[in-house]
């Protein structure tokens, strides 16, 4: 890992599009500003992950599925 | 856009139909142009870049979001609105932008369902990474919520 200091207003670019500015620091929360192209998703990384290892889960889908049917008759999805 | 990548389960069998191998449903024999491309993937599933729709059974409010390419690889999904009717409304503006669209029918939201038979409740909904599917495209992508409202095991239970 590249470790790199950077005080309060001052830039990391990273390739030839993406700049982190450190816009304020108080106690231990530092803002941050990311200038990027705009399809360039950025995630907090905990919740990338919580959703990437939700959908591990969600893809484990067991054999039986008879779960889906108890509510079979209360709703209807509108197409 | 017809880069799809070509897959030794699927067939192209003419007339714009293409057979879709799964484990859990067997042979699907479909329209090319019911398939959802997905140019990204889903988080963790970057290289599954292409799904068919199917309804879990007639009347179900639940659907299977089925790969094209991976025959095992299919997900329980479901009109996030039918467990949680206020979902929208809970969200900064910045999150619903990304559901421009579902009014007139020209975007669909699906979210993940995910099933444990042992758990409390055994069925839970993923409402951080919402299905976003523009249906003029044909093209879908898994978003991201910037709020906070809601976890990816928001409980399923239906209201009745």
């Amino acid at each position: 890992m590249l470790v790199i200091t950077r005080k309060l207003e001052e830039k990391i670019t990273i390739g030839n599009d993406i700049t982190i500015s450190v816009l304020g620091i108080k106690g231990n929360h530092i803002k941050l500003g990311i200038e990027a192209p705009r399809h360039t998703p950025i995630y907090r990384t905990e919740v990338y992950k919580s959703i990437v290892e939700e959908n591990l889960r969600a893809a484990l889908v067991p054999q039986d599925v008879s779960l889906l049917s108890s509510n079979e008759q209360t709703e209807v999805l509108d197409e | 856009m017809n880069n799809r990548r070509s897959s030794p389960f699927t067939v192209n069998s003419g007339a714009g139909m293409l057979t879709v191998s799964t484990t859990r449903f067997g042979d699907i024999l479909i329209e090319e142009d019911r398939v959802i491309h997905f140019p990204e993937g889903l988080l963790g599933f970057p290289d599954q870049k292409a799904y068919i729709i199917q309804q879990h059974k007639p009347g179900s409010s639940f659907y299977w979001l089925q790969s094209v390419d991976l025959p095992h690889l299919a997900f329980v999904i479901i009109n996030p609105f039918l467990g949680e009717k206020d979902y929208l409304k809970e969200l900064p503006p910045s999150d619903q932008s990304y559901f421009n669209g579902i009014e007139d029918g020209r975007t669909l939201a699906l979210a993940l369902v995910t099933i444990k038979p042992e758990s409390v409740p055994p069925l839970t909904m993923n409402l951080v990474g919402p299905v976003i599917i523009n249906l003029e495209t044909r093209t879908g992508r898994q978003v991201v919520l910037s709020s906070t409202r809601y976890t990816c095991k928001h409980p399923l239970i239906f209201s009745q």
